[in-house]
């Protein structure tokens, strides 16, 4: 079914792939929900900014999580940060792992302009994700990737201990 | 010009005063005729104040209620101007704008006595009635009619004190000539309206920002509608400021900051109750191909508003460190991909902004909160390139500017508003260390 939605085939612009356990979990999300598949399609055009807004604000409203996260590997940092926002609104911890996954492939130096912006608002969101989906506070050096995702990793061992504890 | 942009914001009544009390059977001054005659076309007044102002040097900033002295920016009074070439607006084609903007709302004519109905003055032929004032379509290219959000008809354009001036026709349920006797007793009123002296039907209407109701009245009817000049003045809310030099165990990282907010004149256009409906998402891509990255700047714009920015850079590189070498992108985009696209100049488009190819760092919606931008502007390079004593500048100049979509057309509607950061790096033992990075609001020194 998500054969026929090229992001999902992934980009070179990509932050990440969308695996075949997610690629799963869309499409049983989606099944019933043909304009939520309508709406993901969307996402290939590319669409103009207003319009993948109404397309995240249509998963959002019917709880796709599954959907909204796939949607952290599309090449728009536009269509990332408008999912971060939803992510960290459903607050469905399920969808945790990508999401860490997707933190830690903003990490590393950036040269640019708009460029370094964007991807510093991305951690920004990144992070306030993390920490909506678990109530913990994350901290991460962006600037050096290995380090990045070193902390994310540790973070998140943590945070899986933590759970398991009975706290989550 | 700045100062003459904003002097020119108060209302021009004694100059309307006069223009509406001259009888309108009197012959025109010919000097005025003229002049109207000679006004430039839009199309060159673009091409001429936009790209040739921007190689200028002569200021162009100043008293923009804040806005330092630009070096080198045109405003949108060169020419509220899109760019190069013969753009959907270089002529007042019948674009989808072009109809004539009818309708039973209150701008629609009030009733009165038909025109020479009565009165001493045996009538021409049948009385004929006021239907509506509209743009005429000749200025159409540049101030389209734009649904409102009530039962007014409003027009839209980018305010300028140099670009052409619109004018306003009155239309009759007939067709009817400047000189017919039955429409002699027709007045133009309102605050920057000017009837022309050449033609009884028609006004001119000022173009510096404003929100300027225009009325026909003839015989005890009246009928209006709405002009909107809409100008964005760009102020600078923080910076831009070179950050403090970073370092981590790979890479020296100059960094720099800068926002900006921008206020929307007359600011009745977006708070009136009754105005034109230029809310949610654009219609169309803004203009432009790729971003240096190689993302499409279609993504530059999420609303009809926007906030964008043109990019110029270059590398001085005197010991020739290549790229490779330098890269610091890691994974992401680096030296590699940016060294590959230099040198880097502004658009020749007037309204394509070459480093705009995503929102996330911008506020375009002005009826949610005031319009924002910000930026953050990164160098890193890898301590690994390079010898002790190399230097490596790279010289980042940009302007700053505010595009609205009107009917489909992006109009930029702010000064360009020029700002730089100069990144200086020198080797000393084995890391790259900041050697007097600096940022300003110019774009000297490129």
């Amino acid at each position: 079914m998500t054969d026929s939605i090229d992001w999902f085939g992934g980009s070179p612009r990509s932050p990440c792939s969308i695996d075949p356990e997610t690629r799963r979990l869309v499409e049983a999300e989606i099944a019933d929900a043909p304009q939520l598949l309508a709406g993901l399609r969307r996402l290939d055009d590319p669409p103009l900014a207003g319009q993948w807004q109404t397309v995240m604000d249509q998963l959002e409203r019917a709880g796709a999580s599954w959907s909204v996260v796939s949607c952290l590997c599309h090449p728009s940092p536009d269509v990332q940060l408008a999912a971060l926002r939803a992510i960290r609104r459903l607050r469905d911890r399920r969808v945790l792992d990508l999401l860490v996954r997707y933190a830690g492939s903003l990490g590393g130096p950036i040269v640019g302009s708009e460029e370094a912006t964007i991807r510093a608002v991305l951690r920004s969101e990144a992070e306030r994700a993390l920490e909506a989906l678990t109530g913990s506070t994350v901290e991460v050096s962006w600037n050096d990737a290995l380090t990045a995702q070193g902390q994310l990793e540790r973070w998140r061992g943590a945070e899986h201990t933590r759970k398991r504890g009975g706290n989550a | 010009m700045m100062a003459r942009e904003f002097g020119n914001l108060a209302p021009q009544g004694p100059r309307i005063t006069s223009a509406i009390s001259r009888p309108l059977a009197h012959p025109a001054p010919l000097a005025i005729s003229a002049a109207l005659a000679t006004a430039a076309p839009l199309a060159s007044a673009r091409t001429d104040g936009g790209l040739a102002r921007a190689a200028s040097t002569q200021g162009d900033g100043g008293a923009d209620a804040g806005a330092p002295a630009a070096d080198a920016a045109g405003g949108p009074d060169a020419g509220p101007a899109p760019g190069a070439g013969p753009g959907p607006d270089a002529g007042p084609g019948p674009g989808p704008d072009a109809g004539p903007a009818a309708g039973p709302g209150p701008d629609a004519a009030q009733p009165g006595s038909p025109a020479g109905a009565g009165g001493a003055a045996p009538p021409a032929g049948p009385p004929v009635n006021l239907l509506r004032v509209e743009v005429e379509p000749a200025s159409r290219g540049h101030f389209p009619n734009v649904a409102g959000t009530g039962a007014g008809t409003h027009w839209v354009g980018a305010a300028s004190t140099t670009a052409v001036r619109p004018f306003v026709r009155a239309v009759f349920d007939s067709p009817v000539a400047a000189d017919d006797p039955r429409v002699a007793g027709l007045t133009w009123s309102g605050a920057g309206v000017t009837p022309d002296p050449g033609n009884a039907l028609r006004a001119e209407v000022a173009r510096t920002a404003g929100k300027r109701i225009v009325t026909a009245s003839l015989g005890g009817a009246s009928a209006r509608t709405t002009l909107w000049s809409v100008f964005a003045r760009i102020n600078v809310t923080g910076g831009p400021a070179i950050t403090p030099f970073a370092s981590t165990a790979l890479q020296g990282i100059p960094s720099g900051n800068v926002t900006f907010s921008a206020t929307i004149l007359p600011a009745t256009v977006i708070t009136d109750g009754d105005r034109p409906d230029l809310a949610g998402g654009n219609d169309t891509a803004p203009p432009g191909g790729v971003h240096w990255t190689g993302d499409a700047l279609a993504g530059g714009a999420d609303h009809h508003w926007d906030f964008s920015r043109k990019m110029r850079t270059r590398i001085v590189n005197p010991s020739g460190i290549t790229m490779a070498a330098l890269h610091g992108g890691g994974a992401h985009p680096g030296f590699i991909e940016f060294g590959a696209a230099q040198p880097i100049a502004y658009p020749a488009t007037w309204e394509e902004g070459n480093d705009d190819r995503a929102t996330g760092d911008e506020n375009n919606d002005p009826y949610a909160a005031a319009m924002t931008s910000t930026d953050t502007p990164s160098m890193p390079a890898d301590h690994s390139a390079g010898a002790d004593g190399d230097t490596v500048e790279v010289r980042l100049h940009f302007r700053e500017f505010v595009r609205l979509e009107i009917n489909r057309r992006w109009w930029v509607i702010s000064h360009h508003f020029p700002w730089r950061m100069h990144f200086r790096m020198r080797k000393a033992a084995g890391r790259w260390v900041d050697d007097g990075s600096d940022a300003a609001t110019d774009n000297a020194g490129f």
